[in-house]
């Protein structure tokens, strides 16, 4: 009993872990801060909407006001034309159901997407064509007509939607995950531990789910937004749930009670705002999370702010360590690999702002007398050792290259514990 | 071989359609013991049950109603192959025909924007995938993120409220005439270029933005290849290393997209229609949805996934003419 | 008059991570006629040479500085790209390693052989007149010695394969194309990366009696790329060893294989099997070569050679030339007496 339950929280720890490890990640890459930050900004919104709300929109007595009012500090967002409803307050409100919809969704899409492509990719035969065949069928109806008759069939409530955009929604995941199960399969790692008598349901858990479970949450990120959107538009179209807040009915009533015509703008405004910032938040999670996946995606960028941060007398210094010693005239020099550093960059790395004050006004004369200096000694042609004259432009110059080094390093040492970590698991 | 493999296809593309219209048949049926009582006229105080009764069955007989299920459905099939969607509920009127009137609405629009956005993207893409990295390519990355988070039909608000409502250099609605007044001179077909304006530009932006993306990564990842490099060292003009080999390889993801895209020509645009108030297919849609007219809501979706089906047998066919790698049969 | 003069070629890759050196100031001299090999490990800067001559590396990512240039004649050194475009293809052109990444996989073999006379061979694109030939028939005539070239490499029923994709056809085939495509216009220099890496080792016999029987034919110079030393015994008159960048050693072929000086062409050749071998196992280099980005100090090569001294460690030796236009880049090649092979 005490066994099982070691064995259970000591599972449930990894489980942790692992999700810490996760979110680290996710923080580490820019864009996926970005979105963490709106996300947990508006889930906060949503936890505690009726605290942070002014007033209940739902509540039909006091939650009535005089209808259209403009915007005033009594009502940030003015009222709605239609019920004189806080238009601030409901776009509050509105944040439960977009997000609570696009996640359960999310999550739902997730499950049956990857149970039904890994069924399909791992077990084959049948199964695979049946649920392929499926799929085919699934991807030649036009989607949002298919949820709007079937809600016209089965009524509006959360339940029916959740349940209608999960049972149209797991195609493209279900797809992705074959292939990668496929691939994965046939891998020569997965075939000896097949071959050292592993079974299905070890070689399942130790070697598909792990390698397959990246794909899933970047997909389900992404699939959360694409529900979002679509439900946006299902209530905008007035076939959400008719007694709900939400920011697509939001968008609905404004422009049916032709909030356009009065010059409403922000009762537009505020619900697209809305609508925009869970989708870009879900969106940019997702897309941080398969960068972090696929490093190779965006290498050009990182090349071009390399480029930017050379200059030219660092790359003759960088050049000049090359010669041989019997070209050189005057004093030789030894040329040594880690001359591609200047003794400037070790320097530089003090981060003490009175040391980096002082160094950059010694550099400053440095590289005055340095220049100088250098120009005399091409006049003379006489040979210069190089590393001085460039190490005061590399001071400031070099700076950021230097930081950006050392936080790279950081990176670097993270992801290799992740991969020692990952190798004992 | 490769005819069989045609054959094949085809055969599969007519199961698929035969599932997708045994669907369509059994949804408005889910629920309900008898579905034709949407459309039995109230009895009225002069009529005997008796009377009322045949009325029903001559509702039923109208709308091919009558009979046990089995048998409603094998005459709905009968009918399909004749092209007979069945009886619009609401107006009274064959579903093809109302079909025929709203699709080249639909399609003004839809193959406008489809175009638009396929020859802008593509430029827009080469030309950030050219320029990789510098602020070129890092806006297309940023505004792919943004309007792909950017709904369209809040941009088409946007649009509306502002070069619609506030700077009236649009139509914010549809002009309602244009439709009854169409003719096919200069002055009718540039009023509705007038009117289609907004809507194809709420629409265009965010694939105008997709296609460049998905152009630029297709373009970068080819401009890697080694027979690039090959096509340089044989001292090809810079055009020719472009566009006789680069884009040539890096266009056929591309020509996907767009296949998957034809197919969804008649159903993507139905929000859209509606804000504007466009007489297409999604608005026929929406309102046959709101009157509970089931008949042609099951008749404009058996017509769109019958042109989804097509459009993506087309582009597979077109795939193959395009990349003789994939032969048809073995992939 | 030379094939191919470079001196002092200089490379460099600037990464996040920090400046990979991957060329470091070499000199190569090709005669006319003359066939030469660059030797050396994967990752030694033998393609980024090769590149860097026909000025294939674009910056980003590469940085290049070389103080002399000269193919056939034509210092190319400050062309433009545009200028180079004339230059590529006619008066010097290569052969990639693997043959079916190479070729462009959407377009016949014998549309790409096409381009290249279309691009360069004006002057046989014009009437008796003098007048240049309308679209059509500059197609047809590219086609005519598009099919002669194919033949000439050894391709048989060369209009049909014209119009073959590169994935229908076997691998010595294509790098056959691969070469048609290099000879094509019969230019001064012909570099081979790697010609045969990716080749069985019976199709790599006959691709290489191809290209040397046309390189005798044509008498063109060719600069041979490898890391095969049992390749280059046969094919080359002279030959380059690189290291880390740098060379260490060029020598004649005869030289370089009876008598090697550097401690690195001796563990080159160590693992080269001979007929006459008495050996029980073969010499080997131990350990791998050092990363581009961190080299290093002193000698290059001093951590993986057994001959090291204290100076090898401290001081990179310089190239010294010796009688018989040898050149070795060792202190202590003349104390080091290597065992009787």
């Amino acid at each position: 009993m005490i066994k099982t339950l070691q064995y259970i929280g000591c599972k449930l720890l990894r489980v942790l872990y692992a999700i810490g490890r996760f979110f680290k990640k996710l923080w580490m890459h820019k864009q996926g801060r970005i979105g963490l930050i709106i996300f947990a900004f508006l889930a906060i919104l949503a936890i505690f909407a009726p605290l942070i709300a002014p007033y209940d929109p739902y509540d039909v007595i006091n939650g009535r006001f005089e209808k259209g009012l403009t915007p005033s500090w009594e009502h940030l967002l003015g009222t709605s034309i239609t019920t004189g409803q806080d238009i601030f307050s409901m776009l509050i409100y509105g944040t439960r159901s977009s997000l609570s919809i696009g996640l359960i969704t999310g999550l739902v899409i997730a499950v049956l997407g990857s149970l039904l492509g890994v069924a399909a990719g791992y077990i084959g035969g049948w199964v695979d064509t049946v649920i392929m065949r499926i799929v085919d069928i699934l991807l030649v109806i036009p989607t949002l007509p298919l949820v709007i008759v079937m809600t016209n069939v089965l009524g509006t409530s959360y339940v029916v939607i959740v349940i209608v955009f999960a049972a149209f929604g797991w195609t493209g995941l279900a797809r992705v995950i074959r292939s990668q199960v496929m691939l994965i399969k046939n891998a020569n790692y997965v075939k000896a531990a097949e071959i050292a008598g592993a079974s299905r349901w070890y070689i399942m858990w130790r070697h598909i789910l792990p390698a397959v479970s990246n794909l899933l949450i970047m997909s389900t990120a992404l699939t959360s937004a694409g529900i979002m959107v679509a439900e946006a538009g299902l209530s905008f179209l007035g076939l959400g749930n008719p007694t709900a807040i939400s920011w697509g009915k939001m968008l609905a009533d404004a422009q049916s009670s032709g909030a356009m015509l009065f010059g409403h703008w922000w009762s537009i405004l505020a619900p697209g705002v809305g609508i925009f910032l869970s989708v870009y938040s879900f969106m940019r999670i997702g897309l941080a999370l398969e960068e972090i996946l696929n490093p190779r995606m965006r290498k050009g960028s990182s090349m071009i702010k390399v480029f930017k941060h050379l200059n030219n007398r660092y790359l003759d210094e960088v050049f000049a360590s090359m010669d041989d010693a019997s070209k050189m005239k005057g004093e030789y020099v030894a040329p040594s690999a880690s001359a591609a550093l200047p003794p400037a960059f070790e320097a530089a790395d003090v981060r003490t702002v009175a040391a980096q004050a002082a160094l950059a006004e010694a550099a400053a004369a440095e590289a005055a007398a340095a220049e100088a200096a250098g120009a005399q000694a091409a006049a003379a042609g006489t040979y210069v050792p190089a590393a001085q004259a460039a190490a005061a432009e590399q001071a400031a110059a070099e700076e950021p290259f230097v930081q950006r080094r050392a936080e790279e390093e950081a990176a670097k040492q993270s992801a290799r514990e992740n991969a020692g970590q990952g190798g004992e698991r | 071989m490769k005819a069989s493999y045609v054959i094949k296809r085809i055969l599969l593309t007519l199961f698929i359609f035969f599932v997708v219209v045994t669907l369509c048949f059994f949804i408005p049926r889910i629920g309900v013991d008898d579905p034709a009582a949407r459309y039995y006229p109230a009895q009225t105080a002069g009529t005997t049950d008796a009377e009322y009764e045949y009325i029903k069955e001559q509702t039923r007989i109208e709308y091919g109603l009558n009979g046990t299920t089995f048998e409603q459905y094998i005459r709905y099939l009968g009918k399909l192959f004749t092209g007979d969607l069945g009886k619009s509920y609401t107006k009274n009127e064959p579903v093809i025909d109302l079909i025929a009137e709203r699709l080249p609405w639909t399609l003004v629009l839809s193959v406008s924007n489809l175009l638009i956005s396929l020859i802008i993207g593509v430029i827009i893409g080469t030309m950030a995938a050219w320029r990789r990295g510098r602020w070129q390519d890092r806006a297309l990355l940023n505004a792919s993120t943004f309007t792909t988070a950017l709904p369209a039909f809040f941009l088409a608000l946007i649009l509306s409220f502002l070069l619609g409502f506030e700077w009236e250099i649009f139509p914010a609605y549809t002009d309602q005439n244009m439709v009854a007044e169409f003719a096919w001179n200069w002055e009718s077909i540039s009023r509705v270029a007038y009117n289609a304006a907004l809507p194809i530009f709420a629409m265009a932006i965010g694939s105008i933005v997709s296609y460049g993306q998905a152009t630029r990564n297709s373009v970068i990842a080819v401009s890697e290849d080694d027979f690039i490099l090959t096509a340089k060292a044989k001292g090809l003009s810079n055009n020719k290393v472009i566009y006789g080999h680069t884009l040539r390889n890096a266009l056929l993801p591309i020509v996907t997209q767009f296949g998957m895209n034809v197919s969804t020509l008649i159903g993507g645009a139905v929000v859209i229609e509606q804000i504007f108030n466009w007489n297409g297919m999604g608005t026929l849609f929406l309102t046959a949805n709101s009157n509970n007219d089931y008949p042609l809501m099951m008749g404009i979706m058996i017509f769109m996934s019958a042109f989804a089906l097509v459009a993506n047998l087309l582009t597979d066919f077109v795939y193959c003419l395009l990349d003789p790698r994939v032969t048809l049969g073995g992939r | 008059m030379k094939a191919l003069e470079v001196e002092n070629l200089k490379v460099i890759f600037p990464t996040e991570a920090g400046i990979v050196r991957a060329v470091e100031g070499i000199d190569i001299h090709i005669d006319e006629g003359e066939c030469v090999a660059i030797v050396g490990e994967s990752g030694c800067g033998k393609s980024v040479t090769s590149l860097a001559v026909m000025k294939l590396l674009t910056s980003p990512p590469a940085i290049v500085r070389v103080d002399k240039l000269v193919l056939g004649g034509i210092d190319i050194k400050d062309l433009s790209d545009k200028q180079m475009q004339k230059v590529r293809g006619k008066d010097v052109a290569m052969i990639f390693q693997d043959a079916l990444t190479a070729l462009n996989p959407v377009m016949s073999v014998g549309k790409q052989i096409d381009e290249i006379f279309l691009a360069h061979g004006r002057e046989h694109f014009i009437d008796e007149t003098g007048k240049a030939l309308p679209y059509f028939a500059r197609k047809k005539e590219a086609k005519r010695r598009t099919i002669e070239a194919l033949k000439l490499v050894g391709i048989s029923d060369a209009e049909l394969r014209y119009r073959a994709y590169p994935h229908q056809l076997s691998g010595g085939m294509r790098q056959r194309v691969l070469i048609a495509m290099a000879f094509a216009c019969n230019p001064h220099l012909i570099i081979a990366d790697e010609p045969t890496t990716a080749l069985d080792v019976t199709i790599q016999a006959q691709v290489l009696d191809i290209l040397k029987e046309l390189q005798r034919k044509q008498k063109t110079s060719l600069m041979l790329i490898t890391h095969d030393l049992s390749i280059v015994m046969n094919m080359a008159d002279r030959i380059y060893v690189m290291y880390c960048g740098k060379i260490v050693e060029s020598a004649r072929t005869p030289d370089l294989f009876r008598q090697p000086l550097h401690p690195y062409t001796h563990g080159l050749l160590g693992s080269v099997a001979r007929i006459d071998d008495t050996r029980e196992r073969f010499v080997q280099i131990p350990s791998s070569l050092p990363s581009p980005m961190h080299k290093p100090e002193g000698c290059y090569f001093h951590p993986r050679c057994v001959y090291a001294t204290e100076r090898c460690r401290q001081q990179m030796p310089p190239l010294e030339e010796l009688e018989g236009g040898r050149c070795v880049r060792c202190w202590n090649y003349k104390e080091i007496c290597y065992d009787k092979q």
